[in-house]
């Protein structure tokens, strides 16, 4: 490597921008500034001799400060409709601007919208009336008018990203793995999970920074096993040490599911409304304590309808054209990214010893 | 009536709180003031509280500092002479000796009353939600001290305390890989006892204490600071403890404390010596540090070669 180059990381508080930062700075390759929007999310890439900037995305003057000198972009940075959809326009402003040689946007599977079968980058996008994937559309097509106007970039579209630091599919799961009768029969969990190990996703990361065939194209992020959801769950089990799930029946399943949805919503237009006097009340009243974290046992447990259509899809993400242009190819099967998984929880002690776990 | 003027780098910030609370002015260096002042809060980032606290000192002020007072056993000596020599006194945020049932279980513990201690274990951990301002804080800028000059700036303060006594280091581990660490394991040995503290900035630990004497377990939460179990034998019972209240009035104390220092010359309620066995500890630590074994992040070498 003649020359280090410098790359600024969006999002770099965040579960795949903060992958993003270790193994681009453990490659010895890469200068590596790692944008954060507050600086009190710094402390896990704080614990790397990387340098950390203030890095707003909302805001064009802090995302054109962070970028200044900058050869490179990986452009992580997700939330509100502000941060995801303004942020990418400002992101990629302050990229053409400063004249940055490569820019990997990170989109995700769900700007395809909830079909089923095989779905490829040929795909059109469609829009859902969910937040996230929608706004997600719009921060591609961003994407493709700055590439259109002369921007080298890359679009990723991850699937089901899980490994250490995942709140979504690793911690939840194993908070809820924990608590007994585990809600979430084989039957109604035998839709396919296109699991994918956060370093494979870094994989592509890497390559859309490096390879010359990855400008102006969107590539599927795959895993290269398709488990169902349900095996994805037994093998977490599995691996955390947990004694066999029993579920309970489907039926049951998915009446615990709707008649849970009008406590979880009042319970959310509540905390809303009326968080201080909540808050107060818990730290006053062990009674209202104990009814609130019981509660909360209870929604933590069961799942929402929306998560039993997504157990329920038999969409599939196939990677062949990252494999065939970019030579992309999962590194981590699901027992070995599960595995690793474990270990990062019972490191962070989130794996409790039998009688430490809370029963519902 | 005491006037107070804000000293930070970041001037505008500094500038802006000073009008927000009626402060007599603000500065951007504390040469800029040492001149005009009595006594001084050190609240600065930790790598720089003993360089400010001596200029201070030397200076014949007072000083409130934030925890961990200094870097090192013998930094803290230096801090107590220029003290002395000057006549001037320090007061150490290590608020958590003020807690009531934390002072209960010291007591439970220097008494007898549950044995000889044979074991302490402490875990103390939540996602870093601090809202803190600027750089100072973590990697580089951060001077690869993290949370163990944090949280565990308590927890071995507690440990010291409750033992009573001045373990030596048995093994330090952390997850630092050139940075600052976001979690830390530290083992102690003192005759008959261990003692095992785990701090984090990643995750939400336990957060409790648990001190088994060869009578008695003494356990609770660190965030209940009114009471705590007791198991003897099969029988467990709860003591409950008066005079608790929400952390923060913790630090107010202290500020009173600081006042009554300054002014009538009273004793520190938290001295420079009594926490200089948890400031030798942290420096033990980090002079013997070891990384964790981190399997997930090394398996990153995976896509580097075929």
């Amino acid at each position: 490597m003649t020359e280090q180059r410098k790359v600024l990381v969006t999002g770099a508080g965040g579960f795949i921008g903060g992958r993003a930062v270790e193994v681009l700075h453990a490659t010895g390759h890469w200068r590596v500034v790692g944008g954060v929007r507050r600086w009190s999310s710094a402390a896990r890439i704080g614990r790397f001799p990387v340098e950390i900037a203030l890095c707003d995305v909302t805001s064009p003057v802090s995302v054109r400060r962070a970028i200044a000198g900058v050869s490179h972009v990986v452009h992580c940075a997700v939330g509100s409709r502000e941060v995801t959809v303004d942020g990418t326009r400002n992101v990629l402003q302050a990229a053409r601007e400063a004249g940055v040689r490569r820019l990997v946007h990170v989109s995700t599977i769900d700007v395809y919208g909830s079909d089923a079968g095989e779905l490829l980058e040929s795909q059109p996008l469609r829009r859902t009336g969910a937040l996230y994937g929608d706004t997600k559309i719009e921060a591609e097509e961003a994407c493709l008018a700055a590439a259109a106007a002369g921007l080298p970039l890359t679009i990723l579209r991850p699937s089901i990203v899980y490994g250490p630091f995942s709140k979504l599919w690793i911690v939840e799961f194993a908070q809820r793995l924990q608590r007994r009768p585990w809600p979430l029969p084989r039957e109604r969990a035998g839709g396919i999970c296109n699991a994918v190990y956060v370093d494979d996703v870094i994989q592509g990361v890497l390559l859309g920074l490096e390879h010359p065939g990855a400008v102006g194209e969107a590539f599927n992020i795959n895993g290269a096993e398709w488990p169902t959801w349900f095996d994805y769950f037994t093998a977490l089990n599995e691996h955390m040490g947990l004694p066999p799930i029993a579920a309970e029946s489907p039926a049951l399943a998915s009446l615990h599911a709707w008649v849970t949805k009008p406590v979880r919503d009042a319970a959310k237009f509540a905390l809303r409304r009326f968080q201080p006097q909540i808050t107060a009340l818990y730290q006053r009243s062990s009674l209202a304590k104990r009814a609130m974290k019981r509660t909360e046992a209870m929604l933590l447990a069961a799942p929402t309808p929306g998560e039993f259509r997504l157990y329920g899809r038999t969409a599939t993400y196939p990677t062949t054209k990252a494999q065939r242009m970019l030579s992309y190819r999962p590194r981590f099967p699901l027992d070995d990214g599960l595995r690793l998984s474990a270990a990062w929880l019972r490191h962070h002690g989130f794996i409790l010893s039998g009688h430490e776990r809370p029963v519902t | 009536m005491a006037r107070a003027v804000l000293v930070d780098p970041n001037t505008g910030r500094a500038a802006e709180l000073a009008g927000r609370f009626g402060a007599a002015g603000s500065a951007a260096s504390l040469d800029e003031v040492i001149e005009r002042i009595d006594a001084a809060l050190i609240l600065t980032p930790p790598r720089l509280h003993f360089p400010l606290a001596l200029q201070c000192l030397r200076q014949g002020k007072h000083v409130l500092c934030e925890k961990p007072l200094a870097e090192s056993g013998a930094e803290v000596d230096e801090l107590v002479r220029a003290a002395a020599d000057a006549g001037v006194a320090v007061v150490v945020n290590n608020t958590r000796r003020l807690i009531p049932a934390y002072q209960a279980v010291r007591d439970r513990v220097a008494n007898g009353s549950i044995g000889h201690v044979r074991r302490i274990g402490i875990a103390f951990g939540e996602p870093f939600d601090w809202p803190v301002a600027g750089d100072g804080y973590f990697g580089v800028r951060g001077g690869g001290r993290g949370v163990l000059a944090d949280l565990g700036a308590h927890a071995l303060d507690l440990a010291c305390w409750w033992l009573g006594a001045e373990p030596s280091l048995d093994a330090y581990h952390d997850d630092s890989f050139g940075g600052t660490e976001a979690v830390a394991q530290v083992d102690l040995r003192a005759p008959g006892a261990t003692v095992s503290i785990r701090v984090s900035w990643l995750s939400k630990l336990s957060n409790s204490f648990r001190i088994e004497g060869s009578e008695a377990v003494l356990e609770g939460s660190l965030h209940d600071f009114g009471a705590f179990t007791v198991r003897r034998g099969t029988q467990t019972r709860r003591e409950r403890v008066e005079g608790a209240r929400p952390f923060t009035e913790y630090g107010h104390t202290l500020l009173d404390n600081f006042i009554d220092v300054v002014v009538l010359r009273a004793a520190p309620l938290v001295s420079a010596a009594d926490v200089r066995p948890s400031i030798a500890l942290i420096e033990a630590c980090y002079s013997n540090r070891r990384r964790f074994d981190v399997p997930w992040h090394e398996a990153y070498t995976r896509l580097l070669h075929d």
